[in-house]
């Protein structure tokens, strides 16, 4: 009986978060993949500031982690009602919910690239830590290429 | 008689104009960057003892891959296929390896040189600007030899392009040569010998090599590379997108980027706040800048930081 009351209360609490992720207004929707994008931006900046100045360098580690977590959020962040249609302040561009497949893909990459870079990060000499950021930096801009505007 | 050479100025400029749109036929789409190259694993560098490897760098450094090699799953690098869309027809680039029938495997040196530095094919006809050999005109012999050889040394691929799908009248060559004779220079590359030899490599690199005017200097109405805004910004790149000014000017242009941030970014992707480009520069920095040496980096910087700043077209 408790089993089954547990079993009820996750299911329902699955629902009102799904259903609290479909309410959000598109402006919400797009302000926090906007968000999300500017964290990732901001810990990639972080890591070439350190490169380029030779600043902390074993503070790298520290970034990759935050990269790697935050990665599988993108996967979250399209939401249906947040297309280009829904708020014009957007730069997603709707071929995203078109071909959902082929974004997935892209998606994918990133989750890929990200953990790779974090295993790197942690032990890889300097010329190893670029090359892999490269790869990751690759796995952002083949997206941004593809299915965000201008 | 006078009257007799306005007319006949008159239709020259207008076909000329007919022809405008071609020469923006630049506008690649090139977006996704080509798969590994397979060539029995030849490290790529600047000063190598053999043609080979110094080839493979050239190939880099002028961004053969990304236009000749199809965006299909599993293509095979160079063997042509990419299909390059423009308002006037489809462009599908060549197959440039060795292969006897379907690639470049019968031809010469000097045909390769002759289609590369010039602009033409072994039958002598014009290439389409498309392939920008506007810019690799300024190739050096010794480069373009080394590109030959490493082309050469690779595994024949077997891969019929189809032919370029062209409205009329862009599907006629020979339309092509009055704008070759206005806008066509193929002098080889003149090192300035008041300048340091780092600034020379990266005028190389940037203005023939990695044919970066290509897509940053704007066109003029006849489709020519505007000279006086050279890197200044195309307001209409491939695809129809704008491309930025890479001049140093301050508010448009890479003004406050210092030498490290552009060999990162061209190294890497990475613009100085985190961001990462996409349209088009991606691919170049994949097939091309990401495999540049530091020194061959620094002196691409050095050559764009030394240009005149120039505000955005219309802008401040
Ligand atoms: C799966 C596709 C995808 C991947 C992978 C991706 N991005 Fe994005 N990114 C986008 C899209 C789409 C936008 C535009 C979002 C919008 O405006 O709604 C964007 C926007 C951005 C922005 C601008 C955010 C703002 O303030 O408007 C930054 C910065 C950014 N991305 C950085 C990154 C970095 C760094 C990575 C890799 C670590 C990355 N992105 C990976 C699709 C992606
Ligand atoms: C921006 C895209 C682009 C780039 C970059 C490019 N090409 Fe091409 N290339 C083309 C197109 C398009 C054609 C076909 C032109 C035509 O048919 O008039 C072509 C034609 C050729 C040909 C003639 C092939 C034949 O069968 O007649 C050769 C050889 C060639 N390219 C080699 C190269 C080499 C070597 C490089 C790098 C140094 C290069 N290309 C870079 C687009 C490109
Ligand atoms: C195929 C067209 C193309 C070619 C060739 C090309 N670029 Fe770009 N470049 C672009 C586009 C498009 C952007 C904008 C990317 C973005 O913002 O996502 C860009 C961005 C840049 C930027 C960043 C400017 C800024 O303010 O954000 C620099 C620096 C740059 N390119 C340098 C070069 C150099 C150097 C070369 C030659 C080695 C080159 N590019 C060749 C298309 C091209």
């Amino acid at each position: 009986m408790k089993a089954k009351l547990v079993a009820v209360a996750s299911v329902l609490s699955i629902l009102s978060a799904s259903a609290v992720a479909i309410a959000a207004e598109p402006k919400d929707a797009v302000e926090y993949r906007q968000a999300v994008m500017a964290s990732l931006g901001g810990h990639a900046g972080a890591i070439s500031r350190i490169v380029k100045q030779q600043v902390d360098y074993d503070h790298i580690a520290q970034h990759a982690e935050a990269i790697a977590a935050t990665a599988p959020l993108v996967e979250d962040i399209w939401p249906d009602n947040s297309k280009p249609g829904d708020y014009e302040k957007t730069d997603a561009l709707a071929k995203i919910w078109d071909e959902p497949d082929a974004f997935q893909e892209k998606v994918d990459k990133l989750k890929v690239e990200a953990e790779d870079f974090l295993a790197v990060a942690k032990g890889g000499d300097q010329g190893e830590v670029i090359a892999a950021f490269k790869e990751l930096g690759q796995s952002c801009g083949g997206c941004h290429d593809d299915y965000r505007a201008e | 008689m006078r009257r007799l050479s306005r007319r006949l100025s008159r239709r020259i400029g207008f076909l000329l104009r007919i022809l405008a749109p071609l020469l923006a036929a630049v506008a690649w789409t090139a977006a996704a960057p080509a798969q590994e190259l397979t060539d029995g694993g030849v490290e790529a560098a600047p000063e190598a003892d053999s043609a080979i490897a110094r080839g493979k760098y050239i190939l880099y450094a002028a961004g053969c891959v990304t236009c000749h090699s199809s965006e299909d799953e599993g293509a095979m690098p160079l063997a042509g296929g990419r299909a390059l869309e423009t308002p006037f027809g489809t462009f599908h680039t060549p197959n440039i390896t060795p292969h006897q029938t379907m690639g470049i495997g019968q031809w010469s040196e000097t045909d390769f040189l002759r289609a590369l530095r010039r602009g033409l094919s072994r039958n002598g006809s014009p290439y389409y600007p498309a392939f920008p050999y506007t810019s690799y005109a300024g190739m050096t012999v010794q480069d373009a030899r080394d590109l030959f050889s490493y082309l050469r040394s690779l595994q024949p691929v077997a891969n019929a392009v189809p032919d370029h799908d062209l409205a009329f009248p862009y599907n006629f060559r020979l339309a092509l040569w009055p704008w070759r004779w206005l806008y066509f220079d193929s002098a080889p590359f003149q090192p300035d010998p008041d300048r340091s030899a780092e600034w020379n490599r990266g005028a190389y690199l940037v203005n023939h090599l990695g044919h970066c005017g290509e897509c940053h200097t704007p066109r003029n109405a006849l489709g020519a590379k505007d000279e006086a805004r050279h890197l200044a910004g195309n307001p209409e790149g491939p695809e129809g997108k704008a491309v930025p000014n890479i001049t140093p000017h301050e508010a448009n242009g890479v003004g406050d980027w210092d030498t490290a941030d552009l060999t990162f970014f061209l190294k890497t992707g990475f613009l100085p706040d985190g961001d990462v480009a996409g349209g088009g520069m991606n691919s170049v920095i994949e097939d091309s800048t990401g495999h540049l040496t530091d020194a061959d980096l620094n002196a691409i910087a050095t050559y764009l930081q030394s240009l005149k700043p120039m505000a955005d077209a219309g802008g401040q």
